[in-house]
């Protein structure tokens, strides 16, 4: 594409504005302000319009920034461009958010062509993408060499920078996003996402608490299934205890049944009581006279009768005692005389005591000794047992500090290897299935194509020799027909100059016969001339013949045009051989099928250079798996764990841990068993130390005891314990102490009997004047007659008495119903049928028995239900724990899904970066160091690009490719590093499509005036190609754009 | 005669299914007994003659025995009015469920059998009609054993099941049912078993309604929700006349929203939108906001802090990010660049991916790897500053 012209209508600062471009270099200059960037955003805003989405139609910024100053209703203009094939495009826009119309024409039909293309939902027509293949923003960074660019690049790490830039245009088209940091951006989104390892991470952490939501789950439902278990069995109990209560039910039925007979029966009592209590009264009437007897004083009557009669033997019982107290007394007086008393002496009582706790001390301790020795030949015996165990076990100390862990990382390991090995070996098929089919694809072509070498070398001189075959046959075409034109001329005259050769013959003829006929001289002259001018219409006719034969033979020479090639040449054979095969009608054609085979070759090769990686990746993650396994058997075996298969290790690394766990066990007893047996051997010397303390004491203390008892004439026996010797000492000291007190005690009671005896005298005097006194108030004089009156006072009490107790019955048995409706009750009551079998006592019975189980049902449904409510009380519902679990396992599905989108994303982007490196880098690496040769005059010549575009300069001092040589070079060169990497990517850019305009904007700011000669020199050159608009605001720059014939637009 | 009619409460239902927390699940939940509350203190200051119950009182598999407890007490509380309950497929009548094995007060009245039976008031001319499901399917002939005799008494029937004209497609054991097959005699036919108000368009039967649920039990429930006030007045020689009035009553409203962003330019205006469409006063939202069309560069940079100026007006919100679409990246995928090049690989393989969820993931893996080509990225699903 070639930029013709621009014409403003309105736009910025512009209106009115009409710039016509050079199809090659142009240059435009201005100072600043004067609206160089105006025009670049103006081009691409009449390419791709100013849309912010393709979706929808909506202005971006550019539309208000760009809006006319002075009329901003007239807001738009023409861009006229040309394509590689003659194709002239005329653009007419209005960029006007009300009018907003785009126009595209063909100069060359004078057709409006619009409807062409794709009309895209946000109102754009897709032209210009469609002629360049490129969106706006890549055609604008990738064509656009801007001051901004470069003025950034600092000294260090400049080629780095430059690297990053050019990754970045050959992959996004956008100066600051490459495919490396996409994919930093993606690696960073994947380790915020969190791998398995990275535990505190979202996803690893969400599925750690799925796992305790799914136990709680477990947990839950299985106190679910209890709590059922449960309030079945309430429920069986309510079920029991409703048909207990029928059951009670029916026997209150029964009761009832009773409760009638009871109260026939009831009925007939009452007959019978009443008959009764009629009887005794009867009976009462007779003692009448005998109600008044003073009854209530029998008692007291007798009372004072038994207390005369109590005390007069009381008396008599004191007297006899006092006797035997006195001769009691002067027995004990006797025999205290009879004793050689030595006196009694008491022991200390703190002397006792000490002895009595040193006793009790020394047999304490020496228990307290027995059970340490016991306790230490214990725990002796359990550290052998705990000793013997850990032998048996391997020494786990020496594997690892932490074996768990150690055995975990160590199943883990070889876990992930073989995960590993699965995934590298599905990679590895993919690849290669992969790279047989690109294989496949290019067989053909690589079958025509590798025995020809240098093969574009061969066919642009193929293409030469054809270019100047065909001026040569074009310049002897044009000469043949001048030929054919002249010969054609010439035959056309050849009869006429023979025809006045022939009159002049015939003339000279008729004069000669005039002559013989006239003899007149004269008519010779006359001969003579005619004779001149036919020898001169004979050379000329001669001369024309020859010219015609030469002619003619050289038409006949030259009339085949020569043969293009040669057949001895090769190259060219190979090439024309190559055209008919591919079916190829052009070189050009040719070299594009060349190019696809070579992409493709250079994308298989690349491919190829993956799957070398990927099958070392394979093979090392095979290798490495046996080796873990080698690894993991070796060091289970020596912890004597087998492992036999692949998949058995995990279960061996359970063993393993378990009999670590035994190991641990056994380490711990072990260690306890030492401390007992510490604690216990301190104790037993502790022990022995205070025993024998403790018996020191004890005999200076039998020594004191031994010497008071001696003194008091109790001396223990010889050889008997010091214990016995106090019993015996004691006992001999309380029976003197005995006999003195109860001789004592017999005198005291002697005189206590005779005061008792006064005492006694007197009370008799007091009760028979009492029992005078009751007699008196009776009626009677003695006690006899008291005794008669009183008995038959008591039969009418007691007659009387029946009475009260038969009309008490008898009103039980009535229940306050007058005895008539008694009877009237039952003379209705009809009981049919047999009374029930079981007795009214029996039934009651097997009632209580009812109620009892009732109660004791209702007492464990009770406790049933509490124990309901606790377990539906300990912990969180299903529902919860179910909905929590929805919650944490949407979130990690999501967090699955975004790392597996996010990785699948890396992976490609990955590949797609690697394939376009590769394919660009040989041919931006051909091109930038051709660019870099001519700008620096031969100064550098290499710029060598990797795989991955890292960038290296070969040295001319070195002549070493260099990759950080900037300190050896100057700023200028690092720019000129750069813009040739960069016409170099347009120029890659443009290789599969249309050329693409390049603009430029003042990247010379380094240059020496020799650079910049040379570099505006490259510039047209490459201008021939790709046109370049050099905007800039220097004169230098003019100047030697000058040198080149470039011309110049000043704004 | 005066009838209040609820049916589908669904109590201690669970919202697994629609991805809430169990703290905003426990509160939806703690809304439907609210309702019912507020239903029966409405049958108690009207006050209604009866309480009909259509099914749906409980999930028969879920309700604790705190919940039991609770609605133990809160019939008790409405003493004498008595309670009509017809056991639904929810809440079948089986031997272990709450309604076999919890003693009940007196004014409630379930109906046990799988068959049609009759409870008669003798407070009021009134006479209800009833089944309940037993767990198993629903018969071939749902009214096989309706006996409604023709006397002064008024008739109403409680009935589950799903009305042939609202599910033509669900079979007769699963409980469908014709509007033609009830019977004239019946006054008011009380049915539960669809969770929206609904009326049943047969002229010449009995009038039947749908009270639907009380609350939406999730976001395919959106909108309010009502109970029945039923009014029925007998006529001399002819039917009598039924009055039915829907009654707002839910506390709790799901919305499902889909936004167009193309037309905003900044957060500010889409926070506006939404709170404007999706919110509402009185009532606890819970929104489902599907983002569609395009996303303006600095609208994207502003997502991530919607659900944090929004949450104080949703009790829950969820985001569906939809703002690119297919036709976005066929565009793209014609550029003659490695973006280019990356959509159109993943488009292809779109076009040829087996499932669903294989599409799922590389439509995830193209946004995500064109946003990072253009240098910025797109929030994590899952994590919880992303997550609503």
């Amino acid at each position: 594409m070639k930029l013709r012209s621009v014409s403003i209508d309105g736009y910025g600062k512009f209106a009115g504005r009409e710039i016509e471009f050079a199809p090659g270099l142009q240059i435009i200059i201005g100072p600043n302000e004067r609206g160089k960037s105006t025009i670049r955003s103006f081009i691409g805003d009449m390419l791709y319009g100013q849309k912010r989405s393709a979706l929808h139609r909506l202005f971006d910024e550019t539309n208000e920034l760009r809006t006319p100053w002075h009329n901003p209703d007239c807001y738009g203009g023409r861009l006229v461009y040309a394509l590689s094939d003659g194709q002239v495009i005329e653009v007419a826009r209005n960029f006007d958010r009300k009018r907003e119309q785009v126009q595209v024409f063909d100069h060359t039909s004078g057709l409006e062509i619009t409807q062409d293309f794709e009309l895209l939902r946000n109102k754009e027509v897709n032209f210009a993408a469609k002629h360049l293949g490129l969106s706006k923003e890549v055609f604008l960074n990738s064509a656009t060499i801007t001051h901004f660019s470069l003025e950034h690049l600092g000294d260090n790490d400049a080629l780095k920078q430059i690297r990053e830039k050019l990754m970045s245009l050959a992959d996004t088209g956008e100066e600051e996003h490459s495919a490396e940091t996409t994919l930093a951006l993606l690696r960073e989104r994947i380790e915020a996402i969190g791998q398995p390892s990275a535990r505190s991470k979202p996803l690893p952490s969400t599925r750690a608490a799925l796992m305790l939501l799914d136990q709680e789950l477990t947990a839950a439902r299985e106190r679910e299934e209890s709590t059922a278990k449960v309030a079945d069995e309430r429920r069986a109990l309510l079920g029991e205890t409703t048909s207990l209560r029928q059951e009670r039910l029916e026997l209150e039925e029964m009761l009832a049944l009773h409760q009638q007979r009871a109260c026939k029966a009831q009925c007939e009592e009452a007959d019978a009581l009443s008959a009764q209590v009629d009887k005794l009264n009867q009976r009462c009437a007779k003692l009448r006279a005998l109600e008044e007897f003073p009854l209530k004083s029998v008692p007291k009557v007798q009372a004072a009768q038994q207390e005369v009669d109590r005390l007069r033997a009381q008396l008599k019982r004191t007297r006899a005692e006092n006797k035997t107290v006195q001769d009691q007394f002067n027995a004990e007086r006797q025999h205290l005389n009879d004793e050689q008393d030595g006196g009694v002496i008491d022991l200390p009582e703190e002397l006792e005591g000490r002895f009595t706790d040193l006793n009790a001390a020394v047999q304490h301790t020496g228990e307290r000794l027995k059970e340490s020795v016991a306790a230490l030949a214990e725990a002796e015996r359990t550290l052998a047992v705990n000793q013997e165990n850990i032998e048996k076990l391997p020494d786990f100390s020496r594997i690892s500090s932490d074996p768990v862990e150690w055995i975990t990382q160590l199943a883990s390991s070889y876990d992930a290897a073989r995960r590993s090995r699965e995934e590298e070996a599905r990679t590895l098929a993919e690849v290669t299935a992969d790279v047989d089919e690109r294989r496949q694809n290019i067989a053909k072509d690589h079958a025509l194509f590798k025995e020809v070498s240098d093969f574009s070398e061969k066919a642009r001189e193929y293409d030469l020799k054809e270019r100047v075959l065909e001026q040569e046959t074009t310049r002897v075409q044009t000469n043949m027909g001048a030929l054919e034109e002249q010969r054609d001329d010439i035959r056309d005259d050849l009869p006429g100059m023979l025809l006045l050769v022939g009159l002049c013959g015939l003339s000279i003829a008729a004069i000669v016969v005039a002559y013989f006929v006239t003899k007149n001289y004269n008519i010779l002259i006359l001969g003579g001339v005619i004779f001149l001018a036919m020898l001169y219409f004979l050379r000329n006719y001669l001369l024309t013949h020859k010219r015609l034969v030469e002619i003619e033979a050289t038409i006949c020479n030259n009339g085949i045009p020569p043969k293009p090639h040669s057949e001895e040449e090769d190259g060219d054979a190979q090439i024309a051989a190559l055209m008919a095969e591919t079916g190829c009608e052009t070189v050009r054609e040719l070299e594009a099928t060349y190019d696809a085979y070579r992409a493709a070759s250079a994308a298989l090769s690349a491919r190829i250079h993956v799957l070398h990686e990927q099958e070392a990746r394979a093979e090392e993650a095979a290798e490495r798996v046996p080796r873990l396994l080698e690894h993991v058997t070796e060091m289970f075996r020596e912890v004597g764990v087998t492992v036999e298969t692949e998949d058995d290790v995990q279960r061996a690394a359970g063993s393993v841990i378990a009999r670590y766990q035994e190991y641990r066990e056994a380490k711990k007893n072990i260690a306890e068993s030492h401390s007992q047996i510490d604690r216990q051997n301190k104790e037993r010397v502790r022990l022995e130390e205070m025993l024998a303390r403790d018996r020191e004491q004890l005999v200076s203390v039998e020594d004191a005891l031994r010497k008071i008892m001696t003194a008091a004439g109790i001396a223990p026996e010889p050889g008997r314990s010091m214990a016995s010797a106090l019993r015996a000492y004691r006992n001999a000291t309380s029976e003197r102490r005995e006999h003195r007190a109860r001789a004592e005690l017999l005198q005291d009671r002697a005189h206590t009997l005779e005061r008792q005896i006064h005492e006694e005298q007197l009370e008799i005097e007091k009760a028979d004047q009492e029992l005078a006194r009751l007699l008196a108030h009776a009626g009677v004089s003695n006690i006899d007659d008291f005794q008669h009156q009183a008995e038959r006072a008591r039969e009418f009490r007691e007659q009387w008495n029946q009475r009260v107790q038969l009309q008490e019955r008898l009103d039980a048995v009535l229940k306050g119903e007058k005895i008539e409706a008694l009877r009237a009750e039952v003379a209705e009551v009809v009981i049919e049928g047999d009374p029930p079998a079981q007795s009214r006592e029996e039934l009651t019975t097997a009632l209580d028995t009812l109620n009892a189980r009732i109660e004791a049902n209702l007492e464990r449904e009770h406790a049933l239900h509490i124990s309901i409510t606790e377990r539906a009380a300990g912990g969180r519902s299903i529902n919860e724990i179910e909905e929590s679990r929805t919650v944490l396992a949407k979130r990690m599905t999501d967090l699955e899904h975004e790392l597996e989108a996010t990785s699948y994303a890396m992976a490609v982007i990955d590949e797609i970066a690697r394939d376009k490196h590769a394919r660009i880098a040989p041919r931006l690496a051909e091109r930038a160091s051709a660019y870099l040769s001519e700008i620096t005059g031969g100064a550098y010549q290499e710029i060598d690009l990797a795989r991955d575009l890292g960038i290296r300069v070969r040295i001319p001092d070195t002549n070493e490719l260099h990759t950080a040589p900037e300190k050896s070079l100057s700023k200028g060169t690092v720019d000129q590093i750069y813009l040739a990497l960069r016409l170099a990517l347009v120029q890659c850019v443009s290789d599969v499509g249309e050329p693409i305009p390049m603009i430029l904007d003042d990247p010379f700011a380094n240059y020496d005036d020799h650079r910049l000669e040379r570099t505006l020199k490259l510039i047209a050159e490459i201008s021939d190609e790709n046109q370049v608009l050099l905007f800039t605001c220097r004169e230098d720059v003019v100047r030697a754009a000058e040198t080149v014939n470039a011309p110049v637009i000043r704004l | 005669m005066k009838l209040i009619h609820t049916a589908d409460i669904l109590l201690d239902t669970s919202y697994s299914s629609q991805a809430l927390t169990p703290e905003v699940a426990n509160r939806c939940r703690r809304r439907l007994r609210e309702a019912l509350e507020r239903i029966l203190e409405r049958a108690v200051s009207w006050p209604a003659d009866a309480v009909v119950i259509p099914g749906g009182l409980f999930t028969q598999d879920r309700v604790s025995r705190e919940t039991v407890a609770w609605l133990r007490q809160a019939f008790e509380k409405i003493r004498p009015i008595p309670v009509f309950i017809a056991p639904g497929p929810q809440d079948p009548w089986l031997p272990t469920s709450p309604y076999a094995t919890e003693p009940w007060p007196a004014n409630v009245y379930i109906f046990r059998e799988h068959t049609w039976s009759s409870h008669t008031l003798t407070t009021h001319p009134l006479t209800v009609h009833g089944s309940a499901h037993d767990g198993s399917v629903f018969p071939q002939d749902r009214f096989k054993g309706l006996v409604v005799d023709s006397d002064d008494r008024i008739h109403v029937a409680l009935l589950s099941g799903k009305e042939a004209a609202l599910y033509p497609d669900v079979p007769a054991e699963e409980g469908a049912f014709s509007a033609m097959e009830l019977q004239k005699q019946l006054a008011y036919v009380a049915l539960g078993g669809h969770h929206n108000v609904a009326a049943v368009t047969e002229t010449s039967g009995p009038t039947a309604r749908y009270s639907g649920s009380p609350e939406g039990h999730g976001f395919h429930e959106t909108g309010d929700h009502f109970f029945l006030e039923v009014e029925i007045r007998p006529r001399d020689g002819g039917p009598p006349e039924v009055r039915v009035q829907t009654v707002p009553v839910s506390r709790t409203r799901f919305t499902v929203q889909t936004i167009d962003c193309t037309a905003f330019t900044n957060a500010d205006a889409l926070v506006r939108a939404i709170r404007d469409r999706a919110s509402s006063e009185n009532q606890s939202t819970l929104a489902r906001i599907t983002l569609t069309g395009a996303c303006a560069p600095a609208l994207r940079t502003e997502m991530a802090s919607l659900s944090e100026v929004l949450a104080p007006h949703f009790e829950a919100l969820t985001w569906d990010d939809q703002t690119d679409v297919d036709d976005l990246y066929e565009d793209i995928a014609r550029e003659n660049s490695s973006p280019g090049m990356f959509v159109a690989q993943l488009n292809r393989e779109l076009r040829d991916a087996p499932d669903a969820a294989r599409a799922e993931m590389l439509r995830r893996a193209r946004q995500v790897g064109l946003a990072a080509y253009r240098g910025h990225s797109v929030a994590v699903k899952g994590i919880k500053d992303n997550a609503s």
